[in-house]
């Protein structure tokens, strides 16, 4: 097989190559995209062995961390139980036995958060966590799952996104409601949209009392996207979201009664109109 | 509400009757919702355009829909209407709601995948591929690398069959008559039947489990999808000959329904619409899952947002979907298609978050686990559900033909905004 430059190789040779050659060229490529023109140089010598070994190595700290990371479990060879080394895995190894709610200093080899070789035993607290905790109290920190979570109570809900959205943070991927039978909670996931220069996700946590429909700023004045999923937050759970545009129901009939997603909400029959007029009929 | 006009009479009418017969509303505090807010939302809708006084005379309501074939589902959008210029458009979903999220707390977890099957029906690979992964980051189970090859190759499949269903109904859409929906279902066929192999069914196949996938590919599969491989690119160019070039086509949808990039980060807009508004965001570069850093591809970009540009991020990504899965064919390994795992799955109390790039958007999965054996909660995040949010707010000022555009080019599935 004659020697090419994965590279430089045009596509009429790369169709030429066998599968395993093709499979090699794809891989530099990555390599060399993950890490600029690191691997240029070391990608055609480094060919029989392991193409990807050396540019991964050089490339740890730059850009794309988590992929010259992941280059490094295939180039090396490993058996097949460590090849996976996709961020599902990789999480869950570490995450996964102290009940990962458990684990708040752990660095868990996040898929967002950077890979470092040697595992620290603290991994630092961000700048923008360090300021929200700062400025907001009785907020707590922890890691999950490699997203930094942060508690705070619902009064200062806005404040903390407001700071969030100031620090680079502009996606609101997601809000979730749950209720834990003595209080709400509602968890929003935010992350950003310039991934390369902010790669962490924010989860944003707050408690609410569950008596009544319990009210909480409405996040919709820093992350307009959350309207909707406010409002069906609203509406299975029973949750007012004040300074929302337009709080109805959204996916349930307007004349529904209850909160359904509330683990005690019991289906009320006569509700169902297929049998109220079963019950008509007889 | 959508509109912003409070001189607007039959508006305000509407909305205190709105208010009037809200259900809720006797537990609710008087006064407690405001109009729309201040700071963020207001600008944008500035941005957009001002709107001139509106007549209010000659204000008409329309529906349009739930039974609309133009509303791709059972999708109802309230328009106000002068003339023929959208005043206000407030969109009306539920019509098809499951109670999924419901459902999926009394079911165990293996159970809850194919419940994933039914919300996006035109890429149910992607949507089990989500909740898998939240499943494997609550368990920390380890998933072995033929399967991940597996799912890239079975995910891009689903993700070209969605792009192509979405180009077609677009063409539709823009009064192309159905002959790109025909030639873009006659690929589907193909890739359906692709599907079929592995899977054993043409839809809903609950194909990615937790740990692995469902069943190994038969020998034949990988011919097969080597041939379409093969095939496929030139059907592509088809379509674009159709389409793209088409003097009508270009006039109905270049400069329509443009989503500057800052609306498109405020309003968590993601998939192709948000890399049709220049925003380069895509989660299988974002937060790489799987082996997809191991594959030589681009993320496709373009700039004006209009719906042109959204048209043509998903034949772009088409072809990017081609590369990958050339690759994947090349560099699949022999191996075990599944992790161990127990009979009856009871994940370590805790949560997860888990998200994938989808056909639509990002899709993402929310699970708590109590350490029994159904979920606590189980939560999703549907793209075209939040990419819906910001409908209200392009469509405004356009025409009527091109409202229906507009809601061509933004690609929802009612099974998944309803759920």
């Amino acid at each position: 097989m004659a020697e090419f430059d994965p590279l430089t190789i045009s596509d009429e040779e790369l169709k030429a190559l066998p599968p395993a050659e093709r499979a090699k060229v794809y891989k530099a490529r990555a390599a060399a995209r993950a890490g600029g023109a690191a691997p240029a140089a070391g990608a055609p010598a480094a060919r029989p062995a392991a193409p990807a070994a050396k540019p991964a190595e050089q490339v740890a700290p730059a850009a794309q961390p988590v992929s010259a990371a992941a280059q490094q479990a295939p180039a090396a060879s490993a058996p097949p139980q460590q090849t996976p080394s996709a961020p599902a895995g990789g999480t869950g190894e570490v995450a996964a036995a102290p009940a990962a709610a458990a684990a708040p200093a752990r660095p868990a080899a996040a898929p967002a958060k950077p890979a470092q070789p040697e595992k620290p035993k603290e991994p630092e607290k961000p700048a923008f966590a360090q300021r929200i905790l700062d400025d907001i109290g009785e907020s707590a920190f922890q890691w999950r799952h490699g997203y930094a979570e942060l508690k705070v109570p619902r009064e200062q809900l806005l404040d903390a996104a407001k700071s969030l959205r100031e620090q680079g943070f502009d996606y609101l991927s997601f809000v979730t409601e749950v209720d834990w039978q003595d209080h709400l909670e509602l968890v929003y996931h935010v992350f950003s949209y310039d991934y390369r220069s902010q790669p962490l996700g924010v989860i944003l946590r707050t408690e609410l009392p569950r008596e009544g429909m319990p009210a909480v700023a409405s996040l919709t004045p820093v992350y307009p996207g959350a309207e909707f999923m406010e409002r069906e937050a609203f509406e299975m759970m029973g949750i007012r979201f004040l300074g929302h545009p337009d709080l109805r129901r959204i996916l349930l009939p307007d004349d529904f009664k209850g909160f359904p997603m509330r683990r005690d909400f019991e289906t009320d029959f006569d509700y169902i109109t297929v049998k109220q007029l079963v019950r008509d009929a007889d | 509400m959508a509109f912003k006009n409070a001189k607007n009479a039959k508006n305000a009418k509407n909305a205190k009757n709105a208010e009037k017969s809200f259900p809720m509303s006797d537990a609710l505090v008087p006064g407690l919702i405001p109009v729309r807010g201040p700071e963020l939302g207001d600008t944008i809708f500035e941005e957009m355009g001002t709107l001139g006084v509106v007549d209010e005379e000659n204000l008409i309501t329309l529906n349009l829909g739930p039974q609309h074939p133009s509303t791709h589902g059972v999708f109802r959008l309230i328009m106000h209407l002068q003339g023929e210029t959208v005043i206000s458009a407030t969109p009306v979903m539920g019509y098809l709601h499951r109670s999924t999220e419901k459902l999926g707390e009394a079911r165990t977890y293996v159970q809850g995948t194919v419940l994933t099957d039914r919300m996006d029906y035109l890429s149910p690979i992607t949507n089990n591929w989500a909740y898998a992964l939240a499943i494997e980051r609550l368990t920390g189970m380890a998933v072995p690398e033929r399967a991940e090859f597996l799912r890239v190759i079975t995910g891009e499949l689903s993700r070209i069959q969605s792009h192509l269903v979405a180009v077609g109904t677009f063409g539709m859409d823009v009064g192309t008559y159905g002959t790109p929906l025909l030639y873009a279902l006659r690929e589907r066929e193909m890739v359906l039947d692709l599907l079929a192999l592995p899977t054993g069914v043409r839809m809903n196949p609950s194909y990615i489990r937790y740990g692995g996938v469902a069943r190994d590919a038969p020998p034949e599969f990988f011919p097969q999808l080597e041939r379409f491989l093969r095939i496929f690119p030139s059907r592509v160019d088809e379509y674009e000959r159709i389409l793209t070039g088409n003097e009508v086509f270009r006039n109905r949808t270049i400069g329509v329904g443009m989503i500057p990039p800052q609306v498109a980060r405020a309003y968590s807009v993601t998939g192709p619409i948000a890399r049709a508004s220049g925003i380069d965001y895509d989660v299988r570069r974002a937060e790489p899952y799987s082996v997809y850093d191991r594959f030589d591809w681009d993320v496709p970009v373009r700039f004006n947002g209009d719906c042109f540009d959204r048209y043509m991020i998903r034949i772009l990504e088409m072809r990017q979907s081609t590369r990958i899965l050339q690759q994947a064919l090349d560099a699949i390994p022999e191996g075990d298609i599944r992790a161990k795992m127990p009979k009856v799955l009871r994940p370590p109390k805790g949560e997860a978050y888990a998200r994938i790039e989808g056909p639509k958007g990002e899709i993402g999965f929310f699970l708590i686990s109590d350490g029994t054996i159904n979920p606590y909660r189980y939560n999703v995040r549907p793209p075209s559900f939040v990419n819906l949010t910001c409908l209200s707010q392009i469509a405004v000022g356009h025409k009527l033909a091109d409202a229906v555009v507009i809601l061509g080019s933004f690609d929802i599935v009612m099974g998944e905004v309803d759920r």
